[in-house]
């Protein structure tokens, strides 16, 4: 299975802008009844201002021509009127919109966060982690921008023009279709070139990936590259990187702001015809001049929004050249596949292991012929030696990996059998490096939390406490509301640790698996965690992973993991003898 | 407006209806600029901002090499009311103390209490705000940076590693020799893990060292500190991700390999660090207390407090 995003990129069939529309318009789908709020908005400030220039020709032929200035003064405020309420209602179009787009993306980030959690370990190894982050942080971004701004512009643009047309059409078929001639040159065209230049777009944002996957690299270790003196190396790597990035931006914005140019000399174009063609039919007597005034009017009302539309059209293919990068890293699916039909055999045991053998390599064998039973509610411990094969053994109860032969069941069914979202219900797996997202402390520690997601502020801390979990938020400066900067490069190990630590018990998994998830925080705040855990449903069993001692005297078993092979330890003494007593082998 | 004003004219015979017609059209002419302005002036507050730190970065000067002294570090650390802000925010606060050449420190502290800032002073990746910094009675930017930085090691507390080989992920600094290679290994404990590997040294890591096993990362992180033959070591939280006899040995190793070295060792664990000649104890930014682990059990309760929530099983330690 390939999991290399940017290299499957590369199979995929162009899809047309309107399913990706439709892709993206499911995104809000939730948030029906606001989009309805600011369409219907949008319907009346555009059906308004349409009105106007019908108006302004009216009072020309009528009041102006045959010189009642009272009339005039009447038809003025009824324009006013009818141009704050255009006002107002866009307004407010914008405010409901910029929410449903910021909650729009709290859920994407939601569902990707989700992704990451199922995918295994491989999608890691193949992919860097700047380039991820890009996807998450980045793509995302430009999606948001899409929906707070472009999106209801771009309604309204499409309305206006409608109507105007309509309004051309109705007014004078003929110079209507004259006029309306351009702009179906400049549809012809849009058509023609839109796939390239959304092509040009994601290959610029993949770029930007990379350049953020080589910055990443460089400013995570930047400080091993200073502190060993090697600025050289990486000023190389980045040049390069940043040349490919600075070359498909240009050909990029090439392609973006042609649009602009070509929709102005069309609508340029339509003006004359309406204004040549317009004086000839009056000459005809076939048209008065109020009624070309509106006509003028109407035109300018069509094409601008054509102009704008131009505009709106490249953020549109920006957006959804970050939708298409993100929603192929959602549609990955795991190469582990899910067997149907095993059937659950009364157990008490929550997790057992059946002659496991595993090795990453075929050549390479690192577990060999494991057998345990971990029963429901008990608290088991991990130790080993370093290179022992705890970290691989935890992988394997969270099927991160499939072993090479043996099987393992989970509440009496076979493991496989379960698809990944029932799977990572059932087990929380606390990643060695937690992955932290620029928000809040507390967006953080939600995301990809079903139950809680939604919560605000009130209702997070109440949860909070209910799980006791309180004195944890105490290290971070503003508590749950502190910002986390640039994927949590601001935050000290311990505190990354302690979020990965909240995450997964606000899941409440029926498994948790702690893989040296406490080993950087203080030993004192670390027996707050021991009651924290203690705390957790009768039924959660617990897996921990530690070197320090303190951290596993509780467990109710210990399991000693060395060179590959699990034996269970009597006792916790028994346990230390071996531990003094082990030969490394790595 | 218009219409008021212009039908007003017309009627009055002031203007022709071909002019107002005109108007009209220059109206709408000026209005779409308008809305550009307007989308426009959003794109470009965003842009000031950008720029604005984008220029902000640029201009600060390039770190001018003003340092001619090549460093011989002995180890004689002195820092004198150090401070460190993020912004509005301190995250060290009046730092005093004092280190002697071959002896070993630990510091020690809560989560958050500023451990890594410390480190980060001490290897010149981040400056003192305040206060001064001195080694061998010379403040950092006196030294030639490429000289100072061969005389100092750093174990990172998160393991960086970089996609290349093992090999080259512990030479990382161009200087080292074949000899100090092997040195670094050895005191490492990698020297049986390297031979079971197919490839050996030249085995290539991935990314964020995903093939490797947490405490293998670690090791390999702390023979690149080693290959350059410092004469001053900071380890972050090194003990964090090794088993305790494996933390044990190392320890004896470099005792051994490197005996003049002047150790500085942030830590959780205190019975690793017991003997050492000073404890110094951070919290919140702080200093609390600092001397020998008999003296900070008679004189600080909270060094007491951290003590004893590892008392419990500190009898099995190493
Ligand atoms: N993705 C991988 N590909 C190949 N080999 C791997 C991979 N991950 C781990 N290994 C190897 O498998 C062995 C067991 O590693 P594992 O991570 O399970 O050790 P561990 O007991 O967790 O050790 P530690 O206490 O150091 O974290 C090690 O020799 C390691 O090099
Ligand atoms: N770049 C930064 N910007 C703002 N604040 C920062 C930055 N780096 C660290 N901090 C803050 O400085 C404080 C001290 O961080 P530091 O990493 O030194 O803690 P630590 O003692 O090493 O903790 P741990 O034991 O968890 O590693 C923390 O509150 C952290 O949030
Ligand atoms: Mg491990
Ligand atoms: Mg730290």
């Amino acid at each position: 299975m390939n999991y290399n995003l940017n290299s499957i990129a590369e199979q995929e069939k162009k899809s047309s802008s309107w399913a990706g529309l439709k892709n993206l318009l499911n995104l809000v789908a939730e948030e029906r009844k606001r989009i309805f709020l600011s369409l219907s908005a949008i319907l009346v400030s555009a059906s308004l201002n349409l009105l106007g220039p019908f108006l302004i020709g009216y009072t020309i032929d009528h009041y102006v021509q045959t010189g009642k200035y009272h009339g005039v003064l009447v038809f003025a405020g009824i324009l006013l009127g009818m141009y704050s309420i255009a006002f107002v209602s866009s307004y407010l179009q914008t405010q409901w919109m910029g929410g449903v787009a910021q909650r729009a993306i709290f859920k994407l980030r939601n569902v990707i966060f989700n992704k990451i959690q199922q995918l295994p370990v491989a999608f890691f190894n193949e992919n860097k982690a700047g380039d991820l982050i890009s996807r998450v942080n980045n793509d995302t971004d430009k999606l948001s921008q899409f929906f707070s701004q472009a999106l209801m512009q771009f309604i309204s643009s499409i309305i206006t023009m409608i109507g105007s047309g309509v309004f051309l059409l109705s007014i004078n078929i003929k110079l209507g279709l004259a006029t309306l001639v351009p702009a179906l040159v400049i549809l012809i065209f849009t058509r023609s070139v839109s796939p390239w230049v959304r092509k040009r777009n994601a290959l610029s944002l993949k770029s930007s990936g990379g350049l953020s996957a080589e910055i990443q690299e460089s400013l995570n270790n930047f400080k091993v590259i200073i502190a060993f003196n090697r600025r050289d190396y990486f000023r190389k790597k980045f040049d390069v990187a940043n040349q490919h990035n600075y070359k498909t931006a240009m050909g990029t914005g090439m392609a973006n702001n042609m649009f602009l140019p070509v929709f102005g000399l069309f609508s340029a174009l339509a003006q004359l015809i309406v204004l040549s063609y317009g004086i000839y039919l009056i000459t005809e007597s076939e048209f008065s001049i109020g009624l070309l005034v509106s006509y003028l009017a109407y035109s300018t009302n069509f094409y601008n929004p054509l102009r704008q539309l131009a505009a709106l059209w490249t953020s549109f293919q920006v957006a959804l050249a970050g939708w298409e990068r993100i929603s192929r890293m959602l549609s990955l699916e795991s190469n582990l596949d899910i067997v149907k039909g095993s059937v659950a055999k009364a157990s008490d045991s929550l997790l057992e292991f059946r002659n496991v053998h595993f090795g990453y390599t075929t050549s390479n064998e690192i577990l060999h012929n494991v057998n345990f039973k971990l029963e429901k509610g008990k608290t088991y411990a991990l130790v080993g030696p370093t290179g022992g094969g705890k970290t691989t053994t935890a992988s394997i109860m969270a099927r991160l990996y499939d072993p090479v032969s043996g099987s393992i069941l989970l509440d009496g069914k076979d493991i496989k059998s379960y698809t990944s979202e029932e799977r990572s219900k059932k087990i929380g797996f606390i990643l060695q490096e937690p992955f932290l997202f620029t928000g809040t402390v507390r967006e953080n520690i939600l995301y990809g939390n079903e139950q809680y997601h939604e919560y605000d502020q009130e209702s997070f801390l109440a949860v909070i406490k209910a799980t006791g979990l309180e004195g944890l938020l105490s290290v971070f400066d503003d508590g749950a509301e502190t910002k986390i900067l640039s994927s949590g490069d601001s935050l000290s190990l311990g505190q990354k640790q302690l979020i990965a630590f909240m995450r997964a018990v606000l899941r409440k998994p029926d498994l948790l698996i702690l893989d040296e998830a406490t080993a950087n925080i203080d030993t004192i705040t670390e027996k707050l965690l021991g009651e924290i855990l203690y705390k957790l449903p009768q039924e959660t069993t617990l897996v921990i992973i530690a070197h320090r001692l303190n951290t596993i005297e509780n467990a109710d078993e210990i399991f000693f993991v060395n060179s590959g092979e699990v034996t269970r330890a009597g006792s916790f003494q028994e346990a230390m003898d071996k531990l003094i007593h082990h030969k490394r082998k790595s | 407006m218009i219409l008021v004003l212009g039908g007003h004219y017309v009627i009055n015979g002031k203007m022709s209806l071909g002019d107002f017609a005109a108007f009209n059209s220059y109206l709408a002419l000026l209005i779409f600029p308008i809305l550009i302005i307007g989308f426009m002036s959003n794109v470009i507050a965003q842009a000031t901002a950008s720029y604005g730190r984008i220029s902000e970065m640029l201009e600060r000067p390039d770190t001018i090499e003003t340092g001619q002294l090549a460093a011989n570090l002995t180890g004689a650390i002195e820092m004198k009311d150090v401070n460190v802000n993020y912004g509005e925010k301190p995250v060290l606060k009046h730092i005093d103390f004092s280190v002697r050449p071959g002896s070993r420190t630990a510091v020690i502290g809560p989560t958050a209490a500023g451990k890594t800032q410390l480190l980060y002073l001490l290897s010149g990746l981040i400056k003192p705000d305040s206060g001064v910094l001195t080694f061998d009675g010379h403040q950092i930017d006196e030294y030639k940076s490429e000289s100072f930085y061969q005389k100092l090691g750093f174990v990172f507390q998160d393991s960086i590693l970089f996609n290349m080989s093992i090999r080259e992920n512990i030479t990382f600094s161009e200087t080292v020799t074949d000899e100090s290679l092997q040195r670094a290994i050895e005191t490492a404990e990698l020297k049986d893990f390297m031979e079971s590997l197919p490839d050996g040294l030249d085995t290539s890591v991935s990314e964020r060292g995903l093939s490797l096993s947490g405490g293998q990362k670690q090791r390999i992180m702390l023979a690149r500190a080693l290959a350059i033959n410092p004469n001053v070591l900071l380890l972050d939280d090194f003990t964090a991700r090794v088993d305790n006899q494996t933390e044990t040995r190392i320890l004896e190793n470099i005792q051994r390999n490197y005996p003049n070295l002047t150790l500085i060792s942030v830590t959780q664990k205190i019975a690793a660090v017991e003997h050492y000649e000073q404890i110094i104890l951070l919290m919140q930014g702080e200093i609390l207390a600092a001397g020998t682990h008999k003296e900070l059990m008679n004189t600080s309760p909270e060094y007491v407090q951290i003590f004893n929530s590892q008392k419990s099983t500190s009898n099995y330690e190493l």
